[in-house]
Order: C-alpha cells, then structure tokens, then sequence
C-alpha cells in the first residue's frame, strides 16, 4: 500500500474556514477557484507539501478524496458487501453503524459514479490520475452493474466467514432498508448464493489448520514442516534450491 | 411517482442485470411513512435462480399492476402506475 495516497483528515479540516471565508470574500475577489474543500491560500501551502499528483479534479477537491478513500478501503480490506440502502432513518443509521463496528465492520454509503471511476482504474497506482482514467475510460468492471440506485459498501477488514454472518444477520434486523446485492471477496466478485454459502465455511485459520491436517495424514509431512516453518527459513530453502539447481546447469 | 395508494409491494431482481436499477429505484421511492399500510416484498435473484425479475404493486383498491423491469426505465415504471394512482386520486376527490 503506498501510504501517500491515505486519505488524510487534512481536507476535511480545511472545511469550516473555507465556508467562513466565501461569505467574506465574494468568489470573484479570489486568486483561484474556490473548492468545496479548501481554500486558496491554504491550498497552495498543502500542494506544495503533498507528493505531485496529476489528477483529473483538483488535488484537493472532494472527488479525488472520495476515489483515494474508496482504493483505501478496498486495499485494507479483503471482504467488502456491496448493499442497496432504503431511506434509513436518523436511528436505524445509527443503530446499524454502531452494531455493525462491534463486529468489526464498517458502513459506507458511496457516490456511484466515483466508485466506478475507481473500479475502473483499480489495478492501477493512482486510479484517480488524469491519464489512467482516460487510458481506462472504456473498461467495464465485473462489479460495475451492483452501482445503481442507492449503494453503501460494508467493509470487513480480514477474511473471516463468521462476521460475514454476523452483518449479514444485522441488516436483517432492517428488513428492506438493508439488501445485499454483491460482495467482492479478496479478488472475487460473488452473488448473494456465493455469500450464503462463503459465511458458512469456518475461519481462514481453521481452514489452513484442516489442509495442514489433511497434507499430514496423506504422507507429506516433510511439505507441511517446510510450508510451517518460519517464512525466511522457507525462503533460505527455495533460495538454496535454485542456487543448487543453477550449479547443476553449470556443470 | 404516486405512492399513496399502493398496498403491496413485490420487487424481484437481479443486481448484476440493467434491470436492477429501475427495480432498485423503485424500492428506494417507496417512502418510510408508507410503511404502516404498505408491506414491502423483495427478493434479489441470482444467475441460478428460476423466478423472473418483476416489480408487482397491489392497491387500495385489489388492483395489482406488474412491470418487468428489464425492458422498462424507471420514468415508464413510475408513470405505468401513476395511472391508476389518478383513477383512484379522482375517484377519492369525487366520493369526498
């Protein structure tokens, strides 16, 4: 993950005073365009901290937050649930949030169409650049068509099928207010029968238990014993593998 | 779109076709005030699934309307029942 592209708190700081600032000083007056986010003279400060960047919207604009914050979601989280979202009330919101941060996930409601610029771009380093976003302008993600009508995204920061259940038992306590239409899990796209049958499947970590389990039974125990060491001595071995493999060609 | 007189509500779709975002729209218009006399049916359908996408409303007065939502836009949906959302609107004005 590359840390400069973390959304940072800065822009939403800057809010407030840019708002104070336009009803003193009429748009006209100004050196520059005066962004939903920042202010001109604070703008220019931060540009010059902030690595260059050539985005599409400005650097500082709310659009280019938005497509950083959406690849900072999707990178730090490997199960994201895509959900339609209707008209929730001030306390279901509430309610919903607070519940579904006990279990460790997050509710997000996202703009589409900013979404799908990131979905477009997602492989790249900087979906919100003004090039990547041209050179990609035509690509169609798999996860594209679950973009219509009001979306929200609930983010679950590790792969683990039990809080899958758990969310999902939470947005029925809503009924319609909450449907899941999608769910994108580590890097595949799944439909609801998908999910049904993935949050019924144990942890990541009792499953590598039971292949261990089962590798062991069936005679490979020296593999399981190479594959549990620590990751650099595994490392040392295949490094000395392919140094014994070059010698031999060698000879 | 005119929700006052609608009783039942059946949505069926399946998000990864067109036809989810006028089904999804309709969904998200039908208001919460509604809820107390209008019952919300939904279910999302899959690629496997067997049933057809369709958005079904029954009225006040018995009279059940569907649309299938992937030939329709959400503008001809919501027109298509704001038709007899009228009849009855007039007929309510008329009796008062």
């Amino acid at each position: 993950m590359l840390s400069i592209f973390k959304p940072t708190r800065l822009t939403g700081l800057l809010k407030p005073i840019s708002r104070s600032l336009s009803i003193i000083q009429p748009i006209w007056t100004q050196k520059s365009r005066l962004y939903s986010t920042a202010n001109p003279e604070l703008s220019e400060k931060l540009i010059k901290q902030l690595p260059k960047r050539n985005t599409t919207k400005h650097v500082l604009s709310r659009k280019t937050f938005l497509v950083d914050y959406y690849k900072y979601l999707n990178d730090t989280n490997n199960i994201i649930l895509y959900v339609h979202h209707n008209n929730l009330t001030k306390n279901e919101n509430k309610k919903i949030r607070s519940d579904l941060t006990k279990v460790g996930a997050k509710l997000n409601v996202i703009r589409n169409g900013i979404y799908k610029v990131y979905l477009r771009s997602e492989h790249e380093e900087d979906p919100a650049d003004k090039e990547t976003s041209i050179r990609n302008k035509d690509l169609i993600h798999p996860l594209d068509p679950l973009l219509n009508g009001p979306t929200a995204i609930v983010t679950i920061p590790s792969t683990d099928p039990p809080t899958v259940a758990q969310v999902l038992k939470i947005m029925k306590s809503v009924q319609e207010k909450l449907i899941l239409v999608g769910a994108k899990v580590e890097k595949d796209t799944f439909d609801i029968d998908q999910v049904d049958k993935f949050k019924d499947l144990p942890t990541k970590d009792q499953l590598q238990g039971q292949l261990a389990g089962l590798l062991t039974v069936l005679s490979g125990a020296g593999l399981v014993q190479t594959l549990s060491s620590t990751q650099t001595t595994l490392y040392l071995s295949l490094q000395q593998s392919v140094k014994d493999r070059s010698n031999g060609d060698e000879s | 779109m005119i929700t006052k007189y609608f009783n039942k509500v059946t949505v069926k779709f399946n998000p990864f076709t067109p036809g989810a975002k006028p089904a999804r729209l309709f969904l998200s218009r039908i208001p919460t005030s509604l809820k107390a006399q209008c019952t919300v049916d939904h279910q999302v359908l899959t690629a496997a699934s067997k049933e057809k996408p369709i958005v079904q409303v029954t009225f006040k007065d018995k009279h059940t309307m569907s649309v299938d939502p992937e030939t329709t836009s959400f503008v001809d949906l919501s027109n298509h029942f704001d038709n007899h959302s009228r009849k009855l609107a007039i007929q309510e004005a008329i009796s008062e």
